[in-house]
Formats: structure tokens, sequence, C-alpha cells
């Protein structure tokens, strides 16, 4: 029986792997990509976020916490001070304020997956794990594979790969697909743009591909960040070792929805871009095609 | 062969059970006398009460409904349309005054997600929780919520129906049981049994307008109503497999008038195969599950929201609403923003 922090179940998701499926969203990850789109997933422990945009400034919460205080139609929270309480959320009539992250057994997070069997026996689908980082809090997330397994429910989880080599290992054994995350080749890069480098990343990949795992490998990509035809060619040098022994390679263009995300933590988002036109993935392709490497657009 | 003979508002039945039977707008002894609310002391005497009225409005609206099909029958007859339907020639008489071999009457409902909501509410923070007493929650929905924000936003936070939440579902599907039940110990004018089903089309609004403040969050007069059988437009935020649960959870064989689920995608879902293999397996479960209707419009929220502004541009946009199309810039501002609020599904 383990537990796990989670901030979201999400159903019908149709992006991360076949059919109609579920995805247990964990929190904690042991990167900081400078690009992340769930900005609320990195830290394991619970978080207050404040959207100002439902802030009405009434006072409401101002009056039971201390933390608060408006100012010039502004309400500034100490968030250093925040001890979660939550009574902010209670008081608030326009659910300006959320609690993300509740700590969950793996047996309740299964009942929950499985509420739409009946829509993965129609599809193909199943359950993903993803985070937050899977492997992370490993005991609770190979319970759920282990559970999946057990009714034969199509089962993945969405890695970054920086994960002891046992997880990988067991997590194999139950037949799991793995949505494997490639977001720079070249080690100091990786580093510099996600916190750590990326030697752990491609032993596990290479273990897994050696070992009949089913994978997937994706590519995060953001323009001018990890998107050079230098970046592209040492990808592709990696996909083309693999090949044969993954599924394929998918594009997952940058996009801008975790912004707000960013601003309810009281953050400021180290990349804020436009959402990538077409044209540039199409480029992108091509560039791989170059280095004989064939990539799909994530759908 | 039914008839849209009347329909009973499920959601009036319940402010009346609350009232003691008088109308919440009017001040009006329309309904039974079944008590004041503020002396059940279970949540079972409430149901009893709310079964009471029900029984007593379908009554009332049975009566209405044998007199004017007897007045039908006599005045407007359709020979056309009874040439078509079995029974009628053989008999020699007309489909409305009993030619059919199924000479059925149907009487709809509204408002049950509004009812289910409501009820959840009552039963959670009156009769469980205990955190609002009756005389509290009277004087709140009497005052539209005026003076009370903090009642209003507890129980317009508390769960919907059209998330797959059992609590919630589960007494959905008990009130509309019972009303199709009681429905069937009716008889029409023509001898047949009346049967129950429920098709909001553009009705909704109206019926919405005529109820007071409501447990769910409902404000007076407001016309944003349940649609169809789906949840109250807005309050299903769970996903079209959470939407499908909640209303494949009805006992749907009880309803031989036929329920309607509308249901929205945004364009975006098409776009890719995947998209469209998901849709196709939604509907697939939806009727393996016993699903009777599923009508679905694909558009994005945005697009609605323009044509309701710019009605010049969008003088061909048709938008389905039941087994209804029509041009979404001829229906009444109030219609164009309940479909604008229904459920759109984004991916």
């Amino acid at each position: 029986m383990s537990t796990a922090v989670i901030f979201n179940i999400q159903r019908f998701c149709i992006h991360d792997g076949d059919g109609i499926r579920t995805t247990v969203f964990l929190k904690g990850c042991p990167l900081r990509c400078i690009w992340c789109h769930n900005p609320e997933s990195q830290k394991m422990s619970r978080e207050l976020m404040f959207y100002s945009s439902r802030c009405t400034k009434c006072g409401r919460c101002e009056e039971i916490c201390s933390n608060r205080r408006i100012s010039d139609q502004k309400l500034d929270i100490a968030r250093e001070n925040c001890t979660l309480c939550g009574k902010c959320i209670e008081a608030c009539l326009n659910g300006a304020n959320e609690m993300c992250g509740r700590e969950i057994s793996a047996q309740e997070a299964y009942a929950e997956v499985k509420k739409d069997s009946i829509f993965y026996e129609t599809s193909g689908g199943g359950m993903t794990v993803s985070g937050g980082e899977p492997a992370m809090q490993s005991d609770f997330t190979l319970e759920l594979l282990e559970l999946a397994a057990k009714d034969g429910m199509s089962r993945a989880i969405e890695t970054c790969g920086y994960g002891e080599r046992s997880f990988y290992e067991r997590a194999n054994e139950l037949g799991t697909t793995f949505l494997f995350d490639l977001k720079a080749a070249d080690s100091e890069k990786h580093k510099r743009l996600t916190g750590v480098g990326n030697e752990k990343i491609i032993s596990n990949l290479e273990y897994l591909a050696e070992n009949n795992a089913d994978i997937v490998i994706r590519l995060p990509m953001i323009p001018d960040i990890n998107d050079s035809d230098y970046d592209i060619e040492k990808m592709s040098e990696i996909i083309k070792r693999l090949s044969g022994k993954i599924k394929y390679a998918e594009i997952m263009p940058y996009h801008n929805l975790g912004i707000s995300k960013e601003e309810g933590l009281g953050r400021t988002p180290l990349v804020n871009q436009p959402n990538v036109p077409k044209e540039t993935v199409e480029k992108w392709i091509e560039k791989f095609a170059e280095f004989c490497v064939c990539v799909k657009q994530s759908k | 062969m039914g008839l849209e003979d009347g329909e009973v508002s499920l959601l009036k039945c319940l402010e009346l059970a609350m009232f003691d039977g008088v109308c919440a707008l009017t001040g009006n002894q329309v309904g039974e006398k079944t008590g004041d609310a503020r002396e059940f002391d279970t949540y079972e005497k409430l149901i009893h009460a709310y079964h009471r009225q029900v029984e007593y409005i379908t009554r009332q609206a049975v009566s209405m409904a044998n007199k004017s099909q007897q007045i039908y029958s006599k005045y407007a007859p359709n020979p056309l349309r009874s040439c078509l339907i079995a029974g009628c020639i053989e008999k020699g008489r007309d489909y409305k005054s009993g030619g059919p071999i199924y000479g059925h009457g149907q009487i709809l409902t509204e408002g049950i997600a509004d009812t289910a909501d409501s009820l959840a509410a009552i039963k959670h923070f009156v009769f469980e929780e205990k955190s609002i007493s009756m005389s509290e929650l009277l004087s709140a929905l009497s005052s539209d919520f005026e003076n009370s924000p903090e009642i209003y936003s507890k129980l317009s936070k508390y769960k919907k129906f059209g998330n797959d939440d059992s609590y919630v579902d589960k007494i959905a599907g008990e009130i509309l049981e019972h009303f199709f039940r009681y429905l069937n110990t009716l008889t029409t004018f023509r001898g047949g049994k009346y049967s129950g089903g429920c098709s909001t089309f553009e009705r909704a609004p109206g019926y919405g307008r005529a109820v007071g403040a409501m447990p769910n969050g409902h404000r007076r007069g407001n016309p944003l109503l349940a649609d169809s059988i789906g949840a109250t437009p807005g309050r299903d935020i769970k996903g079209p497999t959470a939407a499908l649960k909640s209303v494949m959870n009805y006992n749907q064989r009880l309803a031989t008038s036929g329920l309607v689920f509308n249901i929205k995608f945004e364009k975006s879902l098409f776009s890719s195969e995947k998209g469209k293999s998901s849709f196709i397996n939604l509907a697939k479960t939806y009727f393996n599950g016993g699903g009777q209707q599923m009508s679905v419009n694909v558009l994005s929220r945005d697009e609605l929201a323009a044509a309701k502004k710019n009605p010049e541009k969008y003088k061909n946009l048709i938008v389905r609403v039941g087994g209804y199309s029509d041009y979404f810039v001829n229906l009444s501002p109030d219609l164009q923003d309940s479909i604008i609020m229904r459920t759109g599904f984004e991916l």
C-alpha cells in the first residue's frame, strides 16, 4: 500500500498513448526544464495557486490570513509565510485560490482510473502515469502498473528518464509502454536546460531498448533553445542508434499554456514564447530527415 | 406512437416541496401542502414531500393533456400522418383518437440535473454535515442569496451531475425513475398509458425563468437549466467520458418516450485521426451501454460567441439542439447563451 502526491487525474486523454486514456499526474520532478509546461508538477509538496484574474479584491481572504494584503487594487501574498492551511480557499467566493497536490493511495488512484474501463475496452486505451516524474514516487507508480497489469489494462508512463535503473527494470517486466523524453543530446547543454546531465537518462533509454521495451521517444522542441541544426544532428544520432528498437520518435512542440500556472505559483516564467507555428514543426521534421531520421508530430 | 402531451419541471416540484406548495416567484399556493420543510428532520421526509409534489403536478399535467388531446382529436385530426401509423386505417380512426396499436401518451420532464444537484446539496449540507440549517437555506433562497454569499458559494461549489460522481448521479437516477414509474400508472383519454421522456429542445430557458433560487446555486429566474438529460450547462467539468457515464447511470429502458443527450465538441477534436477515432469510440461505448440518443455539435466556442455578436456573418451556422437543428442566429439570446455555455470539450 503506497501513497503519492498527485496533482491531477485527467480522463479522456487522447495524446498520452493508444486509445482513450486516464492520466495520473504525479507531483515532483528531478528536472527543472526552463520551458516546463506543468510548473506545478516540479515540487513534490503541496502548493497554493492563486489566480489574480479571478480575484475581485473583496478582502475576505485578507480578513482571515495575515499573509495577505490588498493595496492599490492588488493582492500581495507573503508566500514565504504561507502554512498551506487552505482557509483562503474556503473564504474565496470566486475560486481564485486552489491547492495543488493531494496525497492519495495507489488503490484510490486506480479506482478513479478504472471508472473509464468501458471506454478503454472500446478504444484500446488504458492508464498513463505522468508528472512530474513517475520514477520519483516509484513505489506508487509500480503499484499502479501492477494493478493495471493484473486487470490486463493497457499501461504507459511518461518519463524524463532520470530514475533508478531498478524502476525501469520492474516497469518493463510489467509490460509498460514508455513515452520517453529526449530533451537535448549534449550533456552539458542538457544540464543548462534542465538542471541535470543526460548520462543516466541515455543509459536508461539504452537499457530499455536492449530489453525489448515498448518505447516512444518524445522530443520537446523549443525554438532557439534546443532546435539548432547541431542539436537536431546530435539527437538524430541517438535515435538512429536505437532504430528498430523503438516504435517511433515524435516532436512535442513548445506551447505556452504553462505561463498562467507559473503566475498562479507567484513565479516568473523562464521561457515565454509564442506557440510554435506549423511551418516550424515541418522545418524540424525536414531537418531530422536530412540526418536520415523520421520523426512524427505528436497528435 | 407517443404524443407530446405535456411537460413537468422537476425543479419546480422541488421548490414546492421546500416551500409547502407555494410558488417562490408569485407567492401563490400552486402545489399541495406538504408541510413546513424546516420541520423535516430527515432527508427521507424531504424526498417524501418532493414525491408528493411531483405526483400532484403530474396528475394536473395529465388532466390538462387529456383535455387538450380530446380537443385536438375532435378539431384537428391529421389524416395524412394517421395513414402512416399502424392501426389507424384498420380501426378507421385518427392517430389522435386512439387509432394506433400503441396509443400511449407522453409527458416530458425538465430540470433533472438541477433537481439532483439541489437534492444532493441539501442532503449533504443540511442533513449529513449539518453546516447549513434548513431555515438558513430557505431564507437564503428567498432572498436569491443576496444576503448569504457564503451559502451561495458553498452550494455552487458542491458536486454536480455530469461528473461521474455516484452521490449525485444516484439521486438523478432515483428521481427520474420515480417520475417515470408514476407516469406509467396514469392513463390517457384514449385508454393508453402515459410514458416519460426528456428532450428539452428550446424550452429549457423558459423553465429556468419559472423557478426561484435553488440549492444547486440556481439564481432566481436564471434561464440556464439542464440541457435534456445532461448537466446544467457549464457544470460538467470532467470531460466527455465522465459526462457520458453520468447519463448512462439512468435506467434508460424506462424512458419509452426517449432521452436526448446533447454533447458538443470543439472543432479541434476532428482535426486528427486519433481525435476522430476517439469520438467514434465514445459514441460506441455510449450505445453499447444502453444510451438511446446522442446529438453532437462540432463548433468552436469563439465561433459561437462571434456568431452571437455578429449574426450577419454567421447566417449559415446550424446547431443541433436535441433532435432539432436551427440557424444559430435565429435563436433567442438566452438560448444562444445556453448553447455557448453548454459543455464544449476541448483537447
